[in-house]
């Protein structure tokens, strides 16, 4: 006996499903044989491939114009929808309200998912994104332990050639040179890398190729750049001149199409790293532990072993003294979403992680609440069809079949609702990208991720809408329901719990947007302890020193400018006071009107003065935080062993107040300043009396005529400062936005609840006002049964918001206290909104006319 | 052309049918497959055979259930004498229009 091979069988259920009652013997005998056919020809699996194909394809004999007896669930279906939507029809006004609000919170939750998940999916197209891995370190010295993501050169060189488990490996720099096209110049970045990097990543070559990429004079360039740079046909004399330390003429060798915006590297111009090589001195190509740089590795073998090999090999070659320096990888797909470790260097910024989870947020509790409307209006308008559920019942239909129809009834509301949705996120996308930092067409995001989106969300919003409503009415006694008497109480408790959950949500929104907003307004007016406002910023790094005394002499030339001050970046080295104490210190190179220029408090001792040589030489002020480290009676005058560059042992000759130099997320730190010359002066900072457009640019003359051809450049110290806060203006705008969506929907929902209510009870408020109840009293009647759900709703909200928010602002060192006064204040916004909600469904009770409704039976 | 209009596979199942006294889809797949080196689905040659049923080109008639159908009976399908004459008059015409098409000569080697 041969044996057979059955079919799946969910196929064949299917195709129970839609194949007519009359074809479905002849179809699956024929399906049938012609599976055991195909699977003894090419195998099981493209048998079974085959029938779920034909399967599919079976839904044409739906259209056959040759008589047959119709498929009784099909024609269950068309009746559902037929039903569904005259009913919908039937109650225009409920029905699209209905609508629009689904479609609203469908919509915000849409948004939220392409934010969210365009931020998952960095990466993960690169066809080795499971194996490619970025090198980390960590250095633990005592206690405390630092993360650094990156390499040094040496490290790119030699793991690769000592592990087995690395198949390639990659360095990854970025740099910074001037082109000049005609008589304009800009700022290019470009990126270096090794030859590996094209096996490594995908990268799809328009023309051309990488060619020979051990050649330092070789580049590959993308499509837009290629375009800025006027290179349309690839050949020979294809090439660009760039200022990197000196002129250097590079030949492009090919043009590759630009990567998508979810890539973590998005390099527009490639050359060699040994061209990189020619540019340091031979000490930074043979220190062991000079990080910076990255550097990717393919992995064919165990990511642990390969992490244990490379702090083997980094201990063997250098020491590190008493610090614990152990080497890491981090995944290539984990970069985007990791915000412990740093990007830089040729990496896009990493996500924000209170953003992501904002934007999440917001987008679950919208949905969550229109689904919610939804079920509530759902209930209530059924009720006028229990009469049609119960002649169904009486005909046949089972619980089970009453169900369908109303889960059928939810999906036709769903679907209306998610092609709106995409007209309301055609709206709204401009707004939500420009908060959200992104930049989202619809075109753009539109693709298979979407549509997916799009499909879950039609699902999640047809079950949590739908279920519950189509329980409710299919549980009904058929004899009850043609009677109709209505049963009361599940029902009324789930509207009443409905109730509760929306205030709860609207209450948090609210009370999180205006802590948000506080707290944001606090960091912007804090007193920083220094003056910043009317100060034009110049970034230029210059290492000439004449030519920077230069231009600050030409500057303050201009009559509207008072002072300028010149200095370099913040930055971060050890104080070792002895053996067992190290202090972490910032340190800053100043000239000297810095001081003075800002306005900082010198609490003791002198500022810096330009006619004393030892000065620039030997003297350091510091500020409060450090003086009271070092505890020493009085600081001026002593020597501190802050031996940065030149400085040796220099001395203490100022103690200023403690100015926030960096944002108010984390507390002023201890901090040098000094005049010596060991590091690179990048900040040329002008103060004017106003600013102004002449101002500006009597400022680029003076620029062209010291510095041309760098590009003239400028920003005003205060937009950066608040440029710090970028992400709290973020979130609050996002929240702002959320909380109006949220209240809007929660408002249509207490309108679905109460607008239920007043419908039912007409007939009793009829002839309470016949016997002669006043509005007022009509108005108390109702209102009195939603004042203890609002409280409880409040009382909810308030908790949870504490909980949340109080861990939120943990994170800030600089924070307003959580107060009673917010809480009150989205309480009392609530309870005004759901007032004139109330209000305006009772208008129809209080001032109707008794008779119209009395006179029904 | 006669009254009855007929596509391409209509045509090529058409044919199929009639090299053989009686035969039911899943036969006319294989043999599909075998001449014309294509995979055709099922339901494709169901609606074509419908088709052809409904001009009165093939009829058919309901076989015996056997296990290798999963128990299901089979519908068997015949070609009418209509369908006969339809097939061989499109062949005749076909080979008559061929007939006038000239050999191969230099004048499409040039080309």
């Amino acid at each position: 006996m041969q044996s057979f091979k059955s079919p799946p069988s969910w196929a064949l259920r299917i195709l129970h499903g839609i194949c007519p009652q009359d074809l479905i013997e002849e179809v699956e005998g024929d399906l049938y044989e012609a599976f055991q056919w195909r699977s003894s020809e090419k195998g099981v699996s493209y048998a079974k491939r085959h029938y779920v194909y034909e399967v599919i394809r079976c839904l044409r004999y739906l259209k056959f114009n040759i008589p047959f007896k119709q498929n009784s669930s099909i024609m269950l279906i068309n009746n559902y929808l037929k039903t569904g939507f005259r009913f919908l029809w039937k109650t225009k006004g409920y029905s699209s309200l209905n609508i629009i609000g689904l479609a609203t919170g469908i919509a915000v939750c849409w948004l939220a998912y392409v934010f969210v998940s365009d931020e998952y999916s960095y990466d993960r197209f690169q066809t080795n994104a499971d194996n490619l891995y970025r090198i980390t370190a960590s250095v633990s010295f005592e206690d405390q332990t630092d993360n650094f993501a990156g390499s040094s050169y040496l490290m790119g060189e030699e793991f690769n050639n000592r592990i087995p488990g690395i198949k390639a490996s990659s360095r990854f720099k970025s740099g910074l040179g001037l082109i000049t096209i005609g008589t304009e110049s800009f700022n290019q970045a470009i990126r270096y890398a090794d030859p590996e990097f094209f096996e490594m990543f995908d990268i799809d070559f328009v023309q051309g190729s990488q060619g020979d990429f051990t050649n330092p004079l070789n580049s590959v360039i993308s499509e837009s750049t290629a375009e800025r740079l006027g290179i349309t046909d690839l050949d020979e004399t294809s090439e660009f001149e760039i200022q990197l330390g000196s002129q250097v003429t590079f030949q492009v060798t090919g043009i590759f199409k630009d990567y998508p915006t979810n890539s973590s590297i998005r390099p527009s111009i490639i050359v060699p790293f040994n061209f990189w090589k020619t540019l340091v001195p031979e000490r930074r190509l043979t220190t062991w532990f000079d990080i910076n740089m990255n550097t990717f590795l393919l992995l064919d073998g165990d990511p642990e072993s390969v992490q244990e090999r490379m702090t083997e090999i980094l201990r063997e070659n250098a020491d590190f003294g008493e610090a614990q320096v152990t080497m890491g990888l981090q995944a290539l797909t984990q970069i985007h979403m990791d915000q412990d470790l740093g990007t830089g260097n040729g990496i896009g910024a990493s996500a924000d992680g209170q953003l992501v989870t904002t934007v999440t947020v917001i987008g679950l509790l919208c949905l969550l609440i229109a689904c919610m409307n939804y079920s509530n209006f759902a209930i209530g308008n059924y009720l006028s069809r229990i009469r049609e559920v119960a002649v169904r019942k009486i005909f046949g239909a089972q619980k089970k079949l009453v169900f369908q129809q109303f889960v059928v009834e939810t999906f036709i509301s769903a679907f209306l609702a998610l092609i709106l949705a995409i007209a309301i996120m055609a709206l709204i996308l401009p707004t939500f990208s420009e908060y959200a930092n992104k930049s989202y067409t619809l075109e753009t995001i539109f693709g298979i991720r979407f549509l997916w989106g799009g499909l879950i969300l039609l699902v999640l919003v047809t079950f949590l809408a739908g279920v519950y409503p189509a329980f409710v009415i299919s549980r009904y006694a058929i004899v009850s329901s043609l009677r109709g008497r209505e049963s009361k109480g599940g029902k009324a408790f789930f509207a009443k719990a409905l109730v509760v959950v929306q205030f709860t949500m609207a209450v948090f929104l609210i009370t999180g947007m205006i802590t948000v907003n506080k707290q944001l307004n606090y960091l912007i007016n804090f007193d920083i302890g220094y003056e910043y406002d009317n100060v034009i910023s110049i970034l230029y790094g210059e290492q000439d020193q004449n030519r920077i005394d230069k231009f600050k002499n030409d500057l303050l030339k201009i009559p509207a400018i008072q002072q300028v001050a010149i200095s370099s970046p913040y930055n971060g080295t050890n104080l070792d006071m002895d053996e067992n104490t190290s202090i972490d210190v910032s340190h800053v190179r100043v000239d000297p009107d810095y001081l003075s220029m800002y306005n900082i408090p010198i609490l003791n001792g002198r500022d810096f003065d330009k006619n004393i040589s030892s000065d620039f030489s030997d003297a350091i002020i510091i500020n409060k935080t450090l003086a009271d480290m070092l505890g020493m009676d009085d600081p001026v005058g002593q020597r501190i062993p802050f031996d940065y560059g030149d400085l040796d042992n220099p001395m203490i000759i100022g103690v200023v107040s403690d100015y926030h130099y960096s944002s108010l997320h984390s507390p002023v730190e201890p901090l040098v300043m000094y005049m010596s010359p060991e590091y690179i002066m990048v900040f040329h900072n002008m103060k004017v009396n106003s600013f102004s457009p002449e101002v500006v640019n009597q400022i680029e003359d003076v620029w062209n005529a010291n510095f041309a051809p760098q590009p003239f450049d400028f920003s005003l110290l205060e937009d950066n400062i608040a440029d710090q806060y970028e992400l709290e203006a973020s979130i609050k705008k996002l929240s702002q936005s959320g909380a109006a969506i949220a209240i809007v929907l929660s408002c249509l929902g207490l309108m679905g609840v109460v607008g239920t209510q007043v419908r039912r009870r007409l007939k009793e408020v009829s002839i309470r006002k016949v016997v002669g109840a006043a509005p007022s009293q009509i108005l108390a009647l109702f209102s009195l049964r939603y004042v203890g759900l609002v409280i409880l709703g409040f009382v909810f909200g308030l908790i949870i918001t504490v909980f949340f928010l109080n861990k939120w602002l943990a994170d800030y060192t600089n924070r307003i206290d959580f107060t009673w006064d917010i809480g009150a204040v989205s309480v009392l916004v609530v309870l005004v909104i759901s007032a004139l909600t109330i209000a305006s469904q009772l208008y129809r009770a209080m001032f109707m006319n008794p008779v119209t409704y009395l006179k029904e039976d | 052309m006669s009254e009855f209009s007929i596509g391409t596979l209509e045509e090529t199942v058409l044919i199929i049918l009639l090299m053989k006294e009686e035969s039911h889809s899943v036969e006319v797949a294989q043999v599909y497959e075998k001449h014309v080196g294509q995979t055709i689905s099922i339901p494709a040659i169901h609606v074509v055979l419908k088709r052809l049923e409904k001009k009165g080109l093939v009829k058919s008639r309901m076989g015996d259930p056997t296990p290798e159908r999963g128990g299901k009976r089979k519908k068997i399908y015949q070609g009418t004498p209509q369908g006969y004459k339809v097939a061989s008059d499109i062949q005749e015409r076909r080979q008559q229009m061929w007939s006038e098409v000239p050999k191969p000569s230099l004048n499409y080697a040039i080309i």
